[in-house]
């Protein structure tokens, strides 16, 4: 996996853009609000009955907004919708990092580790991942060893069996490994718990 | 909204049961927002218009009390004023250079007509509304 060179922003599509739009969507609503407050007031001096001068002054105050606003606010509304972007990055990249690895684990690689850059969130997350994929590995590990273990016993049974030198002894010694060997699959089958 | 008979009705039990909507609340619902954002719109757009009509209306009241000085210092009305550069028939200003330029930035047009015979001047006015309401104003009469 190359860590160095992320420098796509925008790599889980969807749940980004699901982002932005969220982000654009409460900033219209927040601009919707702020208009409104802003506005009101001129717009309620020019429709009563108000001295002149008093409609006068509202009305120049509210075209001198109406012209200076707007570009504040669609410059906002543009400039956050980009920050969103930049802000979702730092979830949906540990999260496209997180989901390759857990792709590869299911291929069967289990020598994977999440690693994550300095800013990077679900830090907490990735560790947990890690943690779960070693002790998988380590499962893994045991259920190999045992099996060899346990194919050398039967390739010894056999030749023994074959070669008619078994003896009670020999044939103990042979299924206390086995049963040892057995023991070992079974402590480490108890950490999982697998209802069927 | 899906709801078994027989069951009352509990907005808290809803919210808390269930996270989604059904096609018919959304429609509801941005149907409604729909009809307020248009409704808000509308009174600002007219509110905006209001604010060039009365912007337009106190330029041009400005204007008069500018000409009535005028007349106090020349004893008549101008007979002509080019709204260019605000000076009358003889080059002189007839209002301030800001003033010029705040009619220019207040009003869609304007223009001035001069009757010798009975000495009254017409001024007619156009807002920057999107109507172009006209203002009409002569030293007494000041009509919209």
């Amino acid at each position: 996996m190359n860590f160095k060179t992320r420098k796509n922003y925008f790599i889980e599509r969807k749940f980004q853009t699901k982002y932005v739009l969220l982000t654009v969507f409460m900033l219209l609503s927040y601009s919707f609000l702020f208009i409104i407050i802003i506005f009101a007031p001129y717009i309620l001096t020019l429709h009563f009955n108000y001295p002149f001068a008093e409609k006068a002054d509202a009305a120049k105050t509210l075209l001198l907004l109406h012209g200076k606003i707007w570009p504040w606010i669609g410059g906002a509304i543009l400039f956050f919708g980009a920050v969103s972007i930049f802000v979702s990055h730092k979830i949906a990249g540990p999260l496209f990092r997180i989901k390759k690895c857990l792709d590869n684990v299911t291929q069967g690689d289990l020598d994977v580790v999440i690693k994550l850059r300095k800013w990077d969130d679900l830090k907490d997350l990735a560790e947990h991942i890690n943690m779960l994929i070693a002790e998988i590995r380590t499962f893994v590990i045991t259920l190999r060893n045992d099996y060899a273990l346990l194919s050398e016993y039967i390739t010894d049974l056999e030749r023994e069996i074959e070669a008619n030198i078994l003896t009670e002894d020999s044939g103990r010694e042979i299924i206390r490994k086995v049963q040892e060997s057995r023991k070992n699959i079974e402590t480490a089958l108890k950490k999982f718990n697998i209802q069927q | 909204m899906q709801k078994n008979k027989g069951e009352p009705f509990h907005l808290i039990g809803i919210i808390k049961e269930r996270s989604g909507f059904t096609i018919i609340e959304l429609v509801c619902a941005l149907l409604l927002l729909t009809i307020f954002i248009l409704v808000a719109l509308s009174i600002y757009l007219s509110g905006i218009n209001q604010a060039k009509v009365t912007v337009a209306q106190n330029a041009v009241a400005n204007l008069r009390d500018f000409l009535n000085t005028y007349s106090l210092d020349n004893d008549k009305y101008p007979a002509s004023i080019n709204f260019t550069n605000c000076v009358d028939e003889n080059s002189r200003a007839v209002f301030s250079d800001s003033f010029c330029k705040q009619l220019k930035n207040d009003l869609h047009s304007i223009s001035y007509n001069y009757n010798p015979e009975n000495k009254q001047y017409v001024l007619t006015a156009r807002a920057k509304d999107n109507k172009f309401t006209i203002i009409k104003v002569t030293p007494e009469i000041f009509t919209k």
